[in-house]
């Protein structure tokens, strides 16, 4: 018995002693927290949207402070769309020699996790909290304990916080789903029946690209919406629906997919039917596989998001919180249209 | 029908230290002092607190589920209870203007009867509990959707937030909540008829029956309670995000599992016990917390707890694996005829 009880004791630690070892980091000092409580909050200012050429253009380069340390709560890194914000956040922050440490989680259902891993994050330390929040509240708590502290709060992609002094960086979701619905209005002036691919339903990106791109559409009575089903950012499910759809549907002129993942699903459907190139498709984020089809052929576009600027301007706005300047609430990175013009001018990663 | 504990099954071993339960103790008190070594932050006060905090949900699901699993059942629609409870429950405060604490109860009665639904399937239509709470699991998920067309449920009013995400003198009140349930569950299994009769049905069911238990009762209730403490944890995710979303719960319905299993749960039934389960769920919440204070990228914290997992049953198998095996060996050797008793005596 003895024996056994020592061995679940040795194990457990025997496991974590080896874990520990073979995940060098940069582990740094702990936070200095410069500013007293709210003083951060008097710099953001809420009502001002700016974007991000002219933030950095205005401000400049940053530099780092001494002993400061940069905590990113990132989402699930199986989805590259957030390594590539990670990378940009990572790569900055080594270019101006701050410490950093980015944090991740499951899964795109974990919201509570994500928050244990922010508060975990905080204890440990950090002079400045950055977070892509699965829910658009779920890391408020954090995020006003946080600023009490005089720790500056910003949010990359997604999800604005409704926090007063919480800085977001990222494009408005709104107009992504609009910017889709006007591309293929251009690319259809005859108009036609148009279908739609939505992301899991609960996702504020989901919601907020759906509800642009229904209200867009409306703007152009020739188009009409015949379809729109939720793959939940599934490939598989995608060309399923897409299938399904082209079935009850035979002269459905364009699709709209909330990402490139589904995208690619849709892709799979529309060449099985022998439609490859006269049925448009346009889907979200710029991924590379995306970009690839695009020159190939099989996409019609993407609409790009710039995840690796903004996780690199998170890095600039919480250091320019953390020198005293002032920052718009919103620094806007907007989405732009990638199509066969233009797909030569980003070969690789994402912007 | 007597409800009387039917004597033909010894549920306990008589005043024995149960080794394998202080096994899980020890190694949950080396887990604290390897990750206090590691990094001094760990053993701070407020981070412990929010150890206690993540543990929380586990724990409160974890404890309805060990005693679904006592009786040899398993109840995988844990999480998707908690997703639809808490998305139904914030609608009626946000959209129906119900307060608070009716909501609260509102929704614990729904959990209830999703729980009753689980439980009918299994005893009257006699589903194996794996493929009744499979398909149930699905059906909540959907009705959770379903309730709001998919969306999340904002702006959450705060006093209901503040019923279960405050602190009450620095006590996180989630923590009072799971030590109050904890308290109540460990008195219903081992204080009351109820409780044994539960682990009587996981010892098993034939000589339950045969002793008069009604097993099917039996089986309803512990599926009600589930139901009902799964309602309670999601309805502690609403007030921790300060949102209900529609796939909130989902992650626990396999972690839940996890915190009775590493707690001496045995899915084979009969046995389970509330302190172990709250043990698996602070080691689960420890670890994410440690893991990431040591900065292991999620992926292999998602390694480590399923290695955790993996040791916690296989001593658990292994306890009772040795004395078999001897018995076995001896069996072959000298042919004895296996004893039909065993297998029901075991608890």
């Amino acid at each position: 018995m003895k024996i056994r009880t020592l061995g679940v004791a040795l194990a457990g630690g025997a496991a974590l002693v080896l874990l520990a070892g073979c995940t060098a980091t940069p582990d740094g000092d702990t936070g200095s927290a410069t500013g007293s409580a709210g003083s951060i909050v008097s710099l953001v200012d809420a009502s001002k949207t700016t974007k991000v050429d002219d933030v950095t253009a205005e401000l400049g380069k940053p530099s780092a402070p001494d002993k400061a340390k940069l905590c990113y709560v990132t989402r699930t890194l199986s989805n590259e769309f957030w390594g590539y914000e990670r990378d940009g956040f990572e790569k900055r922050a080594k270019e101006l020699g701050v410490d950093f440490q980015t944090f991740d989680v499951t899964d795109e259902s974990s919201i509570t996790e994500q928050l244990d891993k922010a508060k975990s994050a905080m204890n440990q330390g950090c002079s400045a909290l950055l977070a892509s929040p699965i829910s658009a509240t779920g890391l408020d708590s954090v995020f006003e304990s946080a600023l009490a502290d005089g720790i500056p709060a910003i949010v990359l992609n997604d999800a604005k916080s409704s926090v007063p002094g919480v800085v977001y960086v990222g494009p408005d979701a709104t107009t992504i789903g609009a910017t889709a619905a006007d591309y293929i209005a251009e690319k259809l002036p005859d108009g036609g029946k148009v279908a739609m691919i939505e992301g899991d339903p609960g996702s504020s990106n989901a919601i907020n690209r759906g509800d642009g791109f229904t209200k867009q559409i409306a703007t152009h009575p020739n188009l009409q919406i015949v379809a729109s089903q939720t793959a939940s950012w599934d490939q598989t499910k995608a060309q399923e629906i897409a299938t399904t759809m082209l079935t009850a549907n035979p002269d459905i002129k364009a699709f709209y997919s909330q990402n490139d993942g589904m995208a690619l699903g849709v892709q799979a459907a529309i060449d099985a039917k022998g439609l490859t190139g006269k049925v448009l498709l346009v889907g979200t984020d710029g991924i590379p596989q995306a970009k690839k089809q695009i020159a190939s052929g099989g996409f019609t576009a993407t609409v790009s998001e710039l995840p690796t600027t903004e996780g690199s301007t998170g890095v600039d706005v919480a250091l320019w919180l953390l020198a005293g300047k002032k920052v718009p609430g919103w620094v806007d990175v907007p989405a732009f249209v990638i199509d066969s013009a233009n797909v030569a001018e980003y070969p690789t990663g994402m912007p | 029908m007597s409800s009387a504990t039917p004597d033909g099954i010894a549920l306990r071993p008589r005043r024995q230290i149960n080794f394998q339960a202080l096994g899980i103790y020890i190694a949950a008190i080396v887990l604290f002092i390897v990750l206090g070594l590691l990094n001094p932050n760990f053993l701070t006060a407020g981070n412990l607190r929010d150890v206690a905090v993540s543990a929380s949900v586990n724990a409160i699901i974890g404890i309805g589920l060990t005693f679904v699993i006592i009786t040899g059942g398993i109840d995988l629609s844990v999480g998707a209870i908690a997703s639809f409870v808490g998305i139904v429950s914030a609608t009626l405060m946000v959209n129906g203007g119900i307060p608070p604490a009716m909501g609260l109860i509102a929704g614990i009665i729904l959990g209830i009867v999703c729980g009753a639904v689980n439980g009918l399937l299994i005893t009257k239509l006699r589903l194996p509990p794996f493929i009744a709470t499979l398909g149930t699991m699905s059906v909540f998920q959907g009705c959770a959707y379903v309730a709001t067309n998919g969306k999340p449920v904002y702006d959450v009013p705060k006093e209901f937030v503040l019923l279960l995400n405050s602190y009450v003198v620095g006590i996180p009140v989630v923590v009072i909540v799971v030590a109050v349930v904890a308290v109540g569950a460990g008195l219903l299994l081992r204080k009351t008829v109820f409780g044994q009769n539960v682990i009587a049905v996981g010892g098993s069911e034939e000589t339950a029956w045969l002793s008069g238990v009604r097993v099917h009762r039996v089986k309803i209730a512990v599926y009600c309670l589930a139901g009902g403490l799964s309602a309670l944890g999601g309805l502690v995710i609403v007030a921790r995000i300060n949102a209900a979303q529609p796939d909130a719960g989902s992650p626990y319905q396999l972690t839940a599992i996890a915190a009775a299993v590493i707690g001496g749960a045995n899915l084979m039934g009969g046995e389970g016990r509330i302190a172990g389960t709250l043990v698996g769920a602070v080691i689960l919440g420890a670890l994410t917390n440690g893991l990431v204070l040591l900065n292991v990228p999620s992926f292999y914290e998602q390694i480590v707890t399923g290695l955790v997992v993996l040791i916690a049953v296989s001593l658990d198998q292994g306890s009772k694996g040795w004395p078999m095996l001897k018995r076995s060996n001896k069996k072959d050797l000298t042919a004895a005829p296996p004893t039909a008793s065993t297998s029901a005596v075991r608890s």
